[in-house]
């Protein structure tokens, strides 16, 4: 099953230019079983979600993105209304607490103007980041940033044995499924998705 | 005509023999003076240091500043990093004119980082070939396209590239 | 030696009672530009810019010059003016005119504090001027 496991709309999220109704038909013309919804420190009602999916045939997930001191992180699961900025650490204590799953989101994304290549990190510096320390998974495809970054992003998830995920990072509608979570079973709904999250029974990739 | 309010303001990047990049940042104006230093370490970008001075009418809530701005050590510079200044330094509604010092001495820094790429494409001979040059700049940068007229669908740079 | 180097000064001068004219300039390494903007004080709404890119990047930054005119009409005085300054002029023109607009919008009050400072001064050369200041409300 095809996810993109990490999508913006308006207004949840105030940067991105999706309407959410768009964004359901994009999904389905572009080949995506689902997709997630992971607003910015805003969860979707879980009714709302599913009104917005119904007759579709496209299955919507529900996450949400959390700013941290030590950078982004995708959470699954989780309940809780996160406001402000935390650090990872206390996330993660929530995460724990709430049996849910964390993804670093993106962690090596660059600047407009430069990728983190031209800092000359070395796998081992890139691999220390703290954020790395409490979360389950990381984002090893991501929408946003460069094919570097991606690439530094995938030999870190190798070398501290974390799952790689994907995910569009879609603010705009053409960004949608440039990046998806290819899960080996069927998924129905957020209960089940949290279970192959934390089963690890997936990868990131293209959609085909 | 005479102008009855000027502001001053210098933000500098200065790269020191241990590496690190010292960060200097001043404001002056009618009636308030301040600098914010910072000592970021590469290649995390991370603020190890960050110091906060304020003179003549220091407004309400950043009489505290040289404390409050050791919030921001520990934090490095990358994604997130406006939510996360403004946030760690007291959220949205808080010490304004301090965090968006903090983010102009970070802004400077990635100016420092941006500036090498951009003589290297200033350093070619023909138009044709600095215009490739920025082409493949905005190809490897997913965030530069539309994030100014420059890279906007319509921009003769971005013709034919399908980003 | 230093790597890189910006400075930006923002100059006030009251034309009438009632507008302010700002006028901008940002100096680095590698941009240059300025603007003049006149803002009305009673609501803090843009009434006029115009701006001027002097050393730039690319050959299509200066076509971010009349990109500058959507500021006319924004007021300085709404929740997330900033914001709304960098998405309209920042996103769909340049960053850094965006950069000097939001630093003129910052030094509005500022600017009258100080104008309303000095005119005190003036018939009051004893002022106390930080008990001046704290009592201060906009007219």
């Amino acid at each position: 099953m095809i996810i993109d496991l990490h999508v913006h709309t308006w207004p949840k999220s105030q940067c991105s230019q999706i309407e959410p109704a768009e964004l359901v038909l994009k999904a389905k013309e572009i080949g995506l079983d689902g997709f997630c919804l992971t607003e910015h420190q805003a969860l979707w009602d879980l009714e709302d979600v599913k009104a917005l999916a119904a007759g579709h045939g496209v299955k919507i997930f529900r996450g949400n993105e959390i700013t941290t001191a030590q950078g982004d992180i995708l959470v699954f699961g989780l309940e809780k209304d996160v406001q402000g900025v935390v650090t990872a650490r206390a996330l993660w204590k929530d995460v724990e607490e709430a049996g849910a799953f964390a993804i670093a989101a993106h962690p090596f994304r660059g600047f407009k103007t430069f990728g983190v290549g031209q800092l000359e990190m070395n796998l081992d510096q890139a691999a220390a980041k703290k954020v790395f320390k409490y979360v389950h998974a990381i984002e090893v495809r991501n929408g946003k940033v460069s094919d570097n970054d991606n690439a530094l992003a995938a030999q870190v998830a190798d070398k501290l044995g974390k799952p790689g995920t994907g995910g569009s990072d879609a603010h705009l509608i053409q960004d949608l499924g440039v990046h998806v979570t290819i899960f080996e079973q069927d998924i129905k709904d957020d209960a089940q998705l949290l279970a192959e999250l934390h089963a690890g029974r997936f990868t990131a990739g293209a959609l085909p | 005509m005479i102008v009855k309010f000027l502001r001053n303001k210098v933000v500098e990047v200065e790269p020191r023999k241990d590496g690190t990049l010292r960060v200097s940042w001043r404001l002056t104006d009618d009636l308030l003076k301040m600098e914010v230093n910072l000592v970021v370490q590469p290649p995390a970008l991370e603020i190890i240091e960050a110091t906060a001075e304020l003179g003549r009418f220091v407004p309400k809530g950043l009489e505290d500043a040289s404390e409050i701005i050791e919030d921001v050590e520990g934090v490095n510079i990358g994604a997130g990093l406006r939510k996360i200044v403004r946030g760690v330094l007291g959220g949205p509604e808080g010490q304004s004119l301090l965090s968006e010092a903090v983010l102009e001495c970070c802004n400077a820094v990635i100016l420092h980082f941006t500036r090498p790429g951009l003589e290297i494409g200033e350093a070619l001979e023909t138009d044709e070939e600095r215009l490739e040059a920025v082409r493949a700049m905005v190809k490897s940068s997913p965030r530069l396209v539309r994030s100014c007229i420059s890279f906007q669908d319509d921009s003769p740079i971005m013709k034919g590239l399908d980003l | 030696m230093i790597s890189f180097n910006r400075s930006q000064i923002i100059g006030a001068e009251f034309i009438d009672d009632d507008t302010i004219r700002f006028n901008g300039s940002q100096t680095d390494h590698i941009y240059n530009m300025e603007i003049n903007m006149d803002v009305r004080i009673s609501d803090g709404e843009i009434v006029k810019i115009e701006g001027d890119m002097k050393r730039y990047t690319n050959f299509v930054c200066p076509q971010a010059v009349p990109v500058l005119q959507t500021a006319v009409g924004m007021s300085l005085r709404t929740k997330d003016w900033d914001k709304a300054i960098m998405k309209e002029i920042g996103r769909k023109g340049c960053e850094h005119f965006a950069e000097i607009v939001i630093e003129c919008g910052r030094c509005f009050e500022q600017a009258l504090r100080s104008r309303d400072l000095y005119l005190a001064l003036c018939t009051d050369p004893g002022l106390d001027q930080e008990a001046f200041l704290e009592n201060w409300q906009p007219a």
